[in-house]
């Protein structure tokens, strides 16, 4: 069952409302867990096993590490925190084996022994890399002393598995969310419009912009893979798809669990208004950058091989130069990890590189731009968004690719086989017709209109609020209506899931 | 007070949505049969309907192996005969009833020719997922919210218009992409009979029915399709036309009689004919439509014009009408 099917709306979430509304309030966690576990079931049948065996670890060392806060009297205290870290690295370690075991066994295998090595198919359950990220933040939390552990197993589990947030995130931190997952909040008018309102803004980015674009997608990967002007309309395409689906998926979650009065972190925040890369993830997929940031890049940068290594630059090739070497060598690990974790695929460490080696020009450039170029001059607030534009579009066709060597012939057939005369002539025969392309680019526009919006702080709902309740009323009609007629969804159009959910 | 208010302001919300769903439904819901793709059926018939009343005698239907295979200017051009595709890719059986009963309403139909392989797609129009079925059931709107794939800026109507197709809803296709594989491609005569698509045998009774209280006779044909006929579906629409008295013939047992040349005469390696092997297949059944069922030679009659200047605009088969 996925976020944007009429099973979800129609029956599964009216379905949760009413058990949690007829649930005593200190229950109502125990509704959220139920529905969570069924969610998971419907999704991953009998794979649902594999989130109690993360729970069961996270569980128990969580508890260890919580039970270790200071070393007993008389201990030797280096020895001590040796051996908590002995502790929390086992845990971390036993979790994300898991998730390699699961997800990675092909990947690793056909590597290690060649393409034809096989094994039987193994059920990955759905959000394992999702719910692997919230248990090792979860263990490393605790261990740090950072919060107090989950009061019951069955409340750690449910911050695993909460099932808006299972598919496809965001990826949150036990306090940010545990106390208002334990509430049992009452559902208010507000949070019910308001969570309804944004699932409604999310369907459309999915249902009336991602998936009409689905189908052209695979003939541009295949069959007009060596047209340049094609590469160029893939780049453009794959974008907009993947951009207006995860987010959509986001929105719907974040939706879904404010009608419980919950609020979940956001994970994105008008990413085309970024200034570069760098600044494009901290507006992009911004939990799992923010992960990333905390149990990665800090601690690898502040370690003691790399404070070391830093040392020794430093003292062959002078300060400015070891300046960078402990957050590049952060970045690296960075990005490897963020492109292992979307997929077992190649493409994806490439992926995760090719970023590292923007990031990595990009440092390099602030300061000589810094020192010559007027950063809030017209021309040059221009060019930085091209250049944002281009960068995201080459690592988003990349990303998208079935493999490498598509990619790069794609790439290069832009400067090679340009041939615009095959776009002019054939666009059409991608699948969309004219009506969808107008649908996509009317839609889209409306994305970019309500994200300006947000990016000068004006609230577009906020405004709406304030009138007339027969504008609103027609508003949400003819919203309501522009996802149901437009949508690509039913009789004509093939079922498209959502994207993240693959990773 | 609040909370009821609110229960009142949520229930009165939902009561408008339904009203309004309910009178779209009612606007682009077809009158007398529900179909599965409403854009093709709609344009489809609004080019059926450009012809004039009773002059069509021939329909040819199916799926994409009648809408790439017949081509009704042919027919014109070859026999004389007036005819009109009303295939499209992937159309299923309940959508050829739907334009088949609509173009009884104005036309004197003779002979219907079905392209078996619609056979073998399932003819349920509704969607799988139980929930979606049940609001398309619900509200229609939601079924055929398709229907603003015919808004565009040159036509919305839905209704009869006087505007045809040149090509007679035949799809002209100009790719060639070799076929190679065992001139047997059938398989074992032997076969067990494949089941047709979920629901295709109750449409098939309907189609069939339809056409007997129309007086239209029924012709069941296989256009070869090298890379996906077989005996085992040879065999179940053979069995089927046999218990109802109806013709069928597979053009797939007769490659040498019509001299297909697999490197020129299919357009994707083996599934659709290109157009060399088209202008082949209908040489063939024109002359057998003619010889069998005897269809009047239209050519010369001015009522006829339509398939006579499309001919011309089109320049196809040489202008010899």
């Amino acid at each position: 069952m996925s976020y944007h099917s009429v099973g979800y709306f129609a029956a599964f979430l009216p379905a949760v409302l009413i058990l949690y509304t007829l649930t005593p309030k200190e229950h109502r966690w125990k509704s959220l867990l139920g529905a969570s576990l069924v969610f998971f079931a419907l999704w991953s049948q009998w794979a649902v096993i594999w989130v109690f065996v993360t729970a069961l670890l996270t569980w128990y060392f969580g508890n260890k590490l919580a039970a270790m806060k200071k070393a007993p009297k008389g201990e030797d205290r280096k020895a001590f925190k040796k051996h908590k870290k002995r502790i929390q690295t086992a845990g971390v370690i036993s979790v994300v084996l898991l998730l390699a075991v699961l997800k990675y066994t092909n990947f690793f295998g056909s590597t290690l022994f060649g393409a034809g090595w096989v094994t039987k198919r193994i059920l990955v359950p759905v959000g394992i890399s999702y719910y692997t990220l919230q248990a090792v933040s979860y263990m490393t939390d605790i261990a740090d002393g950072k919060y107090e552990p989950a009061p019951s197993f069955w409340k750690l589990l449910l911050y695993l598995c909460f099932f808006p947030t299972l598919a496809e995130g965001p990826i949150v931190r036990f306090p940010d969310v545990s106390e208002q997952y334990f509430a049992g909040n009452d559902i208010t008018y507000v949070n019910l419009t308001q969570g309804y309102q944004r699932i409604l803004w999310g369907l459309f980015k999915k249902m009336v912009i991602a998936d009409h674009l689905s189908p052209a997608m695979s003939s541009l990967y295949t069959t007009y893979k060596t047209i340049g002007s094609m590469s160029l309309l893939a780049m453009l395409f794959c974008t907009i798809q993947i951009y207006t689906d995860f987010s959509g998926t986001i929105d719907i979650a974040i939706g879904t669990a404010q009608i419980f009065g919950i609020r979940l972190t956001e994970n994105f925040r008008q990413p085309f208004f970024a200034k570069n890369a760098g600044d494009f993830w901290r507006r992009w997929h911004i939990t799992l950058g923010v992960f990333l940031r905390t149990y990665i890049f800090y601690p690898v940068s502040l370690s003691k091989p790399v404070r070391t290594l830093t040392k020794k630059i430093q003292g062959v090739f002078g300060k400015k130069a070891a300046r960078y070497v402990g957050p590049m060598i952060a970045l690296l690990c960075v990005w490897l990890t963020s492109g292992i974790w979307h997929g077992p695929e190649w493409t994806y460490v490439g992926y995760g590189l090719y970023y590292f080696a923007v990031i990595f020009i990009e440092v390099l450039l602030e300061e000589p731009i810094k020192k010559h170029i007027d950063e809030n001059a017209l021309w040059f607030r221009i060019f930085r968004f091209i250049k944002l534009c281009v960068i995201v579009g080459i690592g988003e066709l990349y990303f998208m690719a079935p493999d490498a060597a598509t990619a790069f012939t794609m790439f290069g057939s832009i400067f090679t086989n340009f041939r615009p005369e095959v776009f002019i002539n054939e666009w059409s025969m991608l699948g969309p017709g004219l009506t969808d392309y107008m649908l996509v680019f009317f839609s889209f526009a409306i994305v970019i209109a309500v994200s300006i919006c947000k990016e000068k702080n004006i609230s577009v709902r906020a405004k709406l609020e304030r009138m007339p309740s027969a504008v609103r009323w027609s508003f949400w009609y003819a919203a309501v209506f522009y996802v149901l007629f437009f949508g690509a969804y039913g009789p004509g159009f093939s079922a498209i899931e959502m994207m993240y959910a693959g990773f | 007070m609040n909370k009821k208010k609110n229960l009142v302001k949520i229930f009165g919300f939902l009561c408008g949505l339904a009203m309004i769903l309910t009178a779209a439904s009612v606007i682009v819901r077809p009158k007398d049969n529900d179909v599965y793709n409403l854009p093709s059926y709609v344009r489809t018939l609004e080019n059926l309907n450009g012809e004039k009343e009773n002059t069509v005698d021939v329909l040819f239907a199916g799926d994409s192996e009648a809408s790439d295979g017949f081509s009704p200017l042919q027919f014109w051009s070859e026999q004389g005969i007036s005819s009109f595709n009303i295939a499209n890719p992937a159309q299923i059986l309940p959508d050829t009833y739907a334009l088949t009963a609509q173009a009884v309403k104005n036309q004197d139909v003779k002979l219907l020719v079905l392209e078996a392989s619609c056979l073998y797609l399932d003819s349920d129009i509704y969607s799988k997922d139980p929930y979606l079925r049940a609001a398309e059931k619900l509200f229609p709107i939601v079924h055929y919210h398709q229907a603003y794939r015919l808004l565009k800026p040159r036509s919305v109507s839905f209704g009869k218009v006087r505007k045809t197709d040149a090509l007679k809803g035949f799809w002209l296709k100009t790719n060639v992409r070799e076929w190679v594989g065992d001139p047997d491609y059938m398989g074992d005569p032997a076969e067990p009979a494949q089941p047709f698509g979920y629901m295709a045998g109750d449409m098939m009774e309907k189609l069939y029915a339809l056409c007997q209280e129309n007086g239209i006779e029924l012709l069941i044909v296989s256009v070869p399709a090298p890379a996906y006929w077989e005996y085992s579906k040879h065999n179940a629409v053979n069995a089927w036309a046999e218990e109802h008295g109806v013709t069928y013939i597979d053009m797939n047992q007769m490659n040498e009689e019509l001299g297909m040349d697999w490197t020129q005469d299919s357009a994707d390696g083996g599934n659709h004919l290109s157009f060399s092997g088209t202008v082949k297949v209908n040489a063939w059944l024109g002359q057998y439509i003619k010889d069998t069922y005897a269809p009047a030679d239209h050519r010369g009659d001015a009522q006829y014009d339509s398939w006579k200047d499309a001919l011309e605009e089109t320049g196809l088969y040489g202008v010899n009408s």
